[in-house]
């Protein structure tokens, strides 16, 4: 028995150590994932159009829903549940400046704009140090396109976090990768350390027109006229492509489609664009469009349309009449896979003509704001001022996310005692960051 | 002289001996069922002899008589009676030629304490002497009395300690185990194992339809299980590993059995009948209540099962047909299930027996768009007010179309469009097990035996969604799209177990080595389109070349253990086991996680001392410890890791996940201590107390979104739980025509999160997102806290302000009142005010009543009602109803009618002035007629305002304590009537049917509650950071379903 017994211990022990060894190697010999790539395999020459791909992404992904909800924050639109299928609450919080920190459409904006801060960051980190570039034009090229890219992109979603977002009704700003929170004129400086980075690195004159227009735009929202105008006089000129996100259906389409657009219109523009159009029957078109139970029917396909996208600067599907209200809908990004506009030679024009009506040169002023009209087939203006190219970038920059920035600098707010968490409040005149990042970032006061 | 004498003894011996077996007799007598007087057939009696090896048997025929065949030699014997059912009858006896017709008077197993139950991954042994709380379903005995819809029904209310929460009303909808007080921080589902096959239990992953869900399980056929064991916690289930932590569901399909060789049993049930509504809405709960009901139908239920069964000798079998086709109570919502099953087992002899089941599904499942979704029949009738519908022509089921209106029902989709959206589930699924068990009587090793098993459960899943073309949900002008999975789940085990005994055979030992793994793979494709020429085409090549989106996916996962037990006890009296395991899991990037579970267990059999009363029967104390916890997800421990993400731009580079390379097991203990007590063999009843704790929680610890980097998977915190389980029992009356059995549940569990880590970089609190329950410590977890409205404010001329919102007590905010109370005041660990506690969100006091009474002899009358104490829904369907512009909660638009502050002092833009551009988005719909409006500063318009604060929904502060409901409720479960026909009809006919029997029967009979949404029981999407989500936003309420069943044998 006491043999046997020692023969059991002696077999046993051998399978558990056997096993033992074998468990780690059974469970370790899985196949390989198929949808994953391993961080250090990013670290190649060959990867960056890759990696730059990817930052593009995060643009699309946050590009037009940044300009949708800044312009629904503005007076440019708004929102009304008579329209069919306008139907979010937080999409009303937002037209009410009376947000509240659990406001869906605030905070996944605030994740998409933390991923695309990582992405452009991580490439210009990865670009720094990490790729090991050759020692050829070829490497020289790649490197500075990276970098290009990566410092670009960091200025334009630090602009956004600047110009849109705030802790505090009335105190814009953001937080990088779970810091402390940056006020927007800091934000600026940092978005403006990275542009001009990137205008180091620009390969081409097209590029570095751009990124002055950026850094114009920058220097604008942030209040610094004459950097602003420095920058307006290097940026884009006549006929230059405007600065776009691109889209497409089969990935990612311009959220303009669903929230404020044919495929969904839960957002509408104000009634003065339509006074516009009265005014000056030049400024734009209204193409037809007709409320059949869920569904708004708009024209816009055609032909005439695709040309008066290209000529025309307000672009609208109705007026429609529906539960007592009378609206018209957005024709400015028609389809899914209309580019955003973001930034464009007419808007460094009207930065031009704003710095110089600022500097008491109004003339000039007016110079800049009638190369934007006549190429818009409209009459040229006879005088100009601050206030009119105020109205003038209302029409030019509609729904380009310029709006509710231009409110804040000429202190046209458009709300007034909204409330929140049980008392008025001033109106949230940034999108508030929310409570994803407050209850979990230990840096934002409570 | 001495040798002499010595030889003349052993002659004598061997005289007696021979002439003995010279008057060698037969054994015969008659089994009879001790309370009842009535004869028992297919009793096994065997005779032991002294070694206790059995040497002759038979089995009871018609009438209880037996008769051993062979002749017995004259001598002691052991006779032994015993059967599933009945309690093991002993009784020595001295077979001569005078020996007489020997009956046997067997006892009734009440609650099947001598059945053999499972009791860890390798042991076996019978409830009476478990060291661990065994929870044990008789399913075969419960689908004869009642129709169930769903394996989980089986489940509910039947065993101390385990409650079944649906995610919806929805036929096919998801359902969570909630097992004691849930493991770890987060809790989780049980593992399920079908006949030994670790089965996907979980929810079914596709295209979302809502909060709803589909269950892996409905795919299983109640008619179909034999049994369902329940291991529960870490104590009970430590010997499964990570398998383990949330407990172990094993589930036993029917084998084949039959009254002697060659006797083929076929049997029929058919079942038809219907679900409903368990409740209609009332004008107390929505403006549209009409609206809201006009969704409900009668949903025809129809079932048919075949099944034949038998033995050969070597080979028992059994093998089954099923139909379902079930219709949900709401449009479009239907089931339609065929399946096949076949179990053999081969006995060749008593040293080898293997046995193989075999299981093929094809389950259907459409699923309309519910639960949680405002595209759905529910979030279009149940959040808007009716009151500016136009009329509009006759829609789908009746409803009105084309009625799009502002606020309106069927303000977010049309109900043709919603009539018209399809959303099927289709999987095609084999589950095959095999388990072999040889003992060898190798004359080297006796005691030796070896067990294995292994698994397969495969399954092909196509879930399909298609709008046509001619409705235009988010402006798509069609949509579909195809999601399919499949899924190869492989399990296997293998044990060896060395019985043996010492100090003369008192003390019975079994030593177990054993180990156990699984392979999991998983592939998923998706190809989604949209923008389609016609209503009239489907195919998804049909839509728009450029909006299709295709998606690829792929998972191998593996795990593997190895585990030593053994077992003694002393004189079926004293019993003490110890155990561990080792466990390993895959991971991408570091080496294997492993971690080590200890396990130690001991009972005690007071009976056995002969120190009780001899009515006591059964009188046992039991202890047990274990630990188990989860292991590491597969790329939890890289730290960083891209995927490739289509865009307008071409394919580029997308963080996918950014793990912790520190990323460790977690660790969930649990101590029981109990007692199982029967006394008269018919009264009964057990106690489990429990307390456990986890700690190294692994969560994916939400990070600041500005990092941009998703969650981290992390090991913090630690919670603590206790509480108890029981269950007390009676079987009063038993004759032969009249039976009464008594059953009641009553459990009560808790818990307190102790730590989140704050100090190590762990969160302040979770929360579910809305800031409504919170994981925090020092609290219960998923507690609902939030703040309270104080006081109203009013203005200059003493109307309701309305657009300041009433005072409160938070602090640090403009609305707070100094004066407030603020005790109680709950903070995270960063010192934040997170507000006051409102409620448990699950129930803490559950249990069930049950009834069976049997009576005229074929009569019976079963009931089960179960209920839940002590938990609270948030109503998340009137929050929303109520707030901004829905106007659908009919006590606030009687408030804000009264208080004068309808029309332009409320606004469609959530309280705001109303909108200066176009036309006032506010119009009056929130007067009610005939309500007046009350004058200010008066009693009445005081208490008008104050009870209007805490309706207000506009306020995310305030909106959980005002819209957190008491969720107590009490539920007739299960009713039926069944008449038991064969005696009579035999009787009447002559013929020798072995099963008539017809039963109605009745599930959610009736609910009483004084939660006001319409279910009680809320089972809330789990994608939410807190598990216990007890919210309700559009919970599609259970069915009511009635059934008439027809059960037939020969």
């Amino acid at each position: 028995m006491k043999r046997f017994q020692k023969y059991t211990a002696f077999l046993a022990a051998m399978v558990a150590g056997l096993w033992l060894v074998s468990c780690a190697n059974y469970v370790q010999n899985v196949e390989p994932l198929i949808d994953v790539i391993d961080d250090p395999l990013l670290n190649s020459q060959a990867q960056v159009p890759f990696l730059i791909n990817g930052v593009n992404r995060q643009l699309s992904l946050a590009g037009s829903q940044m300009v949708t909800l800044a312009e629904l924050q503005s007076d440019a639109f708004f929102f009304d549940t008579r329209v069919p299928n306008a139907t979010f609450p937080t999409f009303a919080e937002i037209d009410a400046c009376a947000i509240q920190l659990d406001n869906n459409s605030v905070n996944n904006q605030w994740g998409t704009l933390g991923n695309y801060r990582f992405h452009a960051d991580n490439l210009v980190e990865r670009a720094l140090g990490k790729i090991p570039f050759t020692n050829d034009a070829a490497g020289t090229a790649s490197r500075a396109n990276a970098l290009f890219n990566g410092y670009l992109h960091g200025g334009i979603v630090r602009y956004f976090y600047a110009s849109y977002y705030g802790l505090n009704p009335n105190e814009g700003g953001g937080v990088i990768n779970a810091g402390p929170f940056v006020p927007s004129q800091a934000m600026y400086d940092s978005a403006l350390v990275r542009l001009n980075l990137a205008l180091a690195n620009a390969a081409t004159p097209a590029q570095t027109r751009i990124v002055n227009t950026w850094i114009a735009k920058v220097n604008t929202a942030a209040g610094r006229y004459p950097a602003a105008r420095t920058a307006a006089l290097a940026g884009m000129v006549r006929n230059d492509a405007p600065f776009t996100v691109l889209y497409d259906p089969g990935t990612i389409t311009n959220t303009w489609w669903t929230d404020g657009g044919r495929g969904r219109c839960q957002m509408i523009p104000d009634n003065r664009f339509e006074a516009y159009l009265r005014a000056d029957s030049l400024e734009g078109r209204f193409f037809p469009a007709t409320v059949a139970g869920t569904i708004i029917n708009a024209v816009g396909t055609d032909a005439e349309f695709a040309a008066s996208l290209t000529t025309r600067r307000l672009m609208f599907f109705g007026p429609i009449t529906n539960g007592g209200l009378r609206f018209f809908m957005s024709g400015r990004y028609p389809n899914q896979n209309s580019a955003q506009v973001l930034a464009s030679w007419q808007e460094n024009e009207l930065i031009l003509a704003e710095t110089a009506a600022r500097n008491g040169d109004n003339a000039g002023a007016l110079v800049n704001v009638n190369n934007v009209r006549t190429f818009h087939g409209l009459a040229a203006r006879t005088v100009t001022n601050t206030d009119s190219i105020y109205i003038e970038r209302d029409k030019q920059l509609f729904a380009q996310g310029s709006r509710v920035i231009d409110q804040r600098r000429f202190n046209r707010w458009h709300t007034t005692t909204p409330q929140s968490g049980g008392t008025a409040i001033s109106a949230w005149r940034f999108l508030p960051i929310g409570l994803p990042e407050r209850n979990v970032n230990q840096n934002l006061p409570r | 002289m001495t040798r002499f004498i010595r030889f003349s003894v052993m002659c004598m011996i061997a005289l007696c001996l021979t002439t003995a077996a010279a008057f060698a007799q037969n054994v015969r007598g008659k089994v009879l069922d001790r309370k009842t007087g009535e004869a028992v057939p297919g009793i096994r009696i065997q005779l032991l002899d002294k070694d206790g090896k059995a040497v002759f048997g038979t089995v009871s025929r018609a009438g209880g008589l037996y008769q051993i065949a062979q002749t017995v030699p004259n001598g002691t014997y052991k006779l032994v009676a015993a059967a599933v059912g009945y309690k093991r009858f002993e009784k020595n006896v001295t077979v001569s030629a005078e020996m007489s017709a020997t009956d046997i008077n067997v006892i009734e197993d009440v609650r099947g304490l001598e059945e053999v139950v499972v009791t860890g991954v390798a042991s076996r042994t019978s409830k009476a002497t478990a060291e661990v709380a065994v929870a044990r379903i008789d399913a075969s005995n419960l689908t004869e009395k009642v129709g169930y819809n769903n394996a989980g029904q089986l489940i509910s209310g039947k065993v101390a300690g385990v409650t079944i929460t649906p995610a919806s009303g929805q036929v096919g909808g998801g359902i969570r185990f909630n097992v004691r007080a849930g493991a770890g921080l987060f809790g989780g589902d049980p593992t399920v194992f079908i006949d030994g096959v670790r089965v996907a239990s979980g929810n079914v992953t596709g295209f979302g339809s809502g909060g709803q869900q589909t269950s892996a399980l409905a795919d299983l056929n109640p008619a179909d299980i034999e049994n369902i064991e329940i291991l529960k916690g870490a104590a009970a289930a430590a010997l499964y590993g990570p398998q383990g932590q949330n407990g172990v569901v094993l589930i036993k399909t029917k084998r084949g059995r039959s009254r002697g060789v060659d006797e083929v049993t076929v049997n029929y049930q058919g079942l038809i009948g219907y679900n409903q509504n368990q409740r209609d809405f009332t004008p107390d709960m929505h403006e549209s209540w009409e609206q809201a009901n006009a969704i409900f139908r009668k949903g025809a239920v129809q079932q048919h099962n075949v099944s034949v069964q038998g033995s050969s000798g070597v080979f028992n079998y059994f093998a089954g047909f099923e139909t379902r086709d079930e219709d949900g109570f709401v449009i479009q919502n239907q089931l339609n299930r065929r399946a096949i099953r076949l179990n053999i087992e081969a006995v060749t002899s008593k040293k080898f027996n293997i046995s193989v089941s075999a299981n093929y599904i094809d389950n259907f499942t459409s699923r309309p768009q519910n639960d949680n979704n405002i595209f759905g029949w529910q979030g279009n009738t149940r959040l808007f007010s009716p009151y500016n519908t136009p009329a509009g022509a006759a829609g789908a089921a009746g409803l009105s179309t084309l009625n799009r209106s502002p606020r309106s029902t069927y303000g977010f989709t049309d109900s043709l469009a919603i009539a018209a959206y399809e959303s099927s589930l289709r999987s095609q699924r084999i589950i095959v097990g095999g388990e072999m068990n040889y003992t060898p009587e190798w004359s080297f090793a006796p005691g030796l035996r070896f067990r294995g098993a292994a698994g397969l459960d495969a399954r092909n899943i196509r879930n399909t969604t298609y709008v046509p073309a001619n409705f235009n949900l988010s402006g798509l002008q069609g949509e579909r799209g195809i999601f399919n999975v499949s899924d190869q789940r492989v399990n296997f085990e293998g044990t060896i177990a060395y019985d043996f005994k010492l100090m003369d055979g008192k003390l019975s030992a079994t030593s177990y080595a054993g180990f156990q793994g699984w392979n999991d793979v998983s592939r998923t494709s998706t190809l989604t389109a949209n923008r389609f020429p016609t209503e009239i085409i489907q195919p998804i090549g049909s839509g728009d070349a450029t909006t299709r989106v295709v998606g690829e996916g792929f998972s191998n996962n593996r795990n593997a253990g190895w585990f030593v037990r053994h077992e003694m006890n002393y004189d079926q009296t004293y019993f003490l086991s110890g155990a561990f395991r080792n466990d390993f899991a895959s991971s991408v990037g570091i080496s294997a996680p492993n971690i080590f579970y200890p396990q130690v267990s001991t009972a005690i059999r007071l009976d056995k001392l002969e120190i009780l009363p001899e009515s006591i029967n059964l009188l046992k104390l039991r202890a047990a410890y274990g630990e188990t916890g989860s292991l590491p997800g597969l790329t939890d421990g890289k730290e960083l890791i891209w995927s490739a993400s289509a865009s307008p731009y071409g394919a580029g580079a997308t963080r996918n996940l950014a793990g912790n390379p520190l990323i460790a097991p977690e660790r969930i203990k649990e101590l029981e201590v109990g007692f199982e007590i029967e006394f008269d063999n018919a009264y009964g009843g057990e106690f489990t107390y429990i307390i456990g704790s986890a700690r190294n929680s692994l969560i994916n610890l939400p990070r600041a979104p500005s990092t941009g980097l998703g969650a981290r998977p992390s090991n913090i915190g630690g919670i603590d739980q206790w509480g108890f389980e029981s269950l007390i029992y009676a079987k009063p009356i038993q004759t032969a025509d009249y039976s009464l059995e008594l059953n009641a549940v009553f459990n009560f569990f808790d818990n307190k999160v102790v730590d989140l880590g704050f100090s190590q970089g762990g969160p302040a609190f979770f929360t579910d997102g809305f800031n409504r329950q919170f994981i925090v410590p020092g609290q219960r977890r998923g507690q609902y806290i939030g703040f309270r409205p104080v006081a109203p404010r009013f203005r200059a001329d003493g109307y309701y302000d309305y657009t300041t919102g009433p005072r409160t007590d938070q602090p640090g905010v403009a609305a707070f009142l100094p004066t407030a109370d603020t005790t109680g005041l709950i903070r995270g660990e960063n010192n934040q005010a997170l507000g006051y506690a409102v409620g448990a969100a699950r129930p803490l006091y559950t249990g069930s009543f049950s009834v069976n009474f049997r009576f005229l002899r074929d009569f019976t009358i079963y009931a089960l009602a179960e209920y839940g104490l002590g938990g609270n829904n948030f109503n998340g369907t009137l929050q929303f109803a109520t707030v901004g512009a829905y106007w659908n909660n009919p006590r606030f638009n009687v408030l804000a009618t009264q208080l004068g502050i309808f029309g332009s002092g409320v606004s469609a833009t959530n309280g705001a002035a109303a909108t200066e551009r176009g036309p006032a988005a506010q119009i009056a719909v929130g007067r009610v007629p005939g309500v007046n409006v009350l004058t200010p500063n008066t009693p009445e318009y005081q208490a008008a305002a104050e009870e209007f604060m805490k309706l207000d929904a506009r306020f995310a502060a305030l909106n959980v304590q005002n819209y957190t409901q008491q969720a107590d409720w009490l539920r007739i479960r299960e009713v039926s009537l069944r008449w038991n026909g064969t005696q009579t009809f035999n009787d009447l006919t002559g013929l020798s049917l072995k099963n008539l029997g017809l039963t109605l029967t009745a599930n959610n009979l009736a609910l009483f509650t004084n939660y006001k949404g319409p279910e009680v029981e809320l089972n809330a999407n789990p994608g939410s950071t807190v598990r216990d989500n007890t919210q309700d936003f559009l919970t599609m309420m259970q069915a009511k379903t009635f059934n008439f069943m027809v059960s037939l044998g020969f």
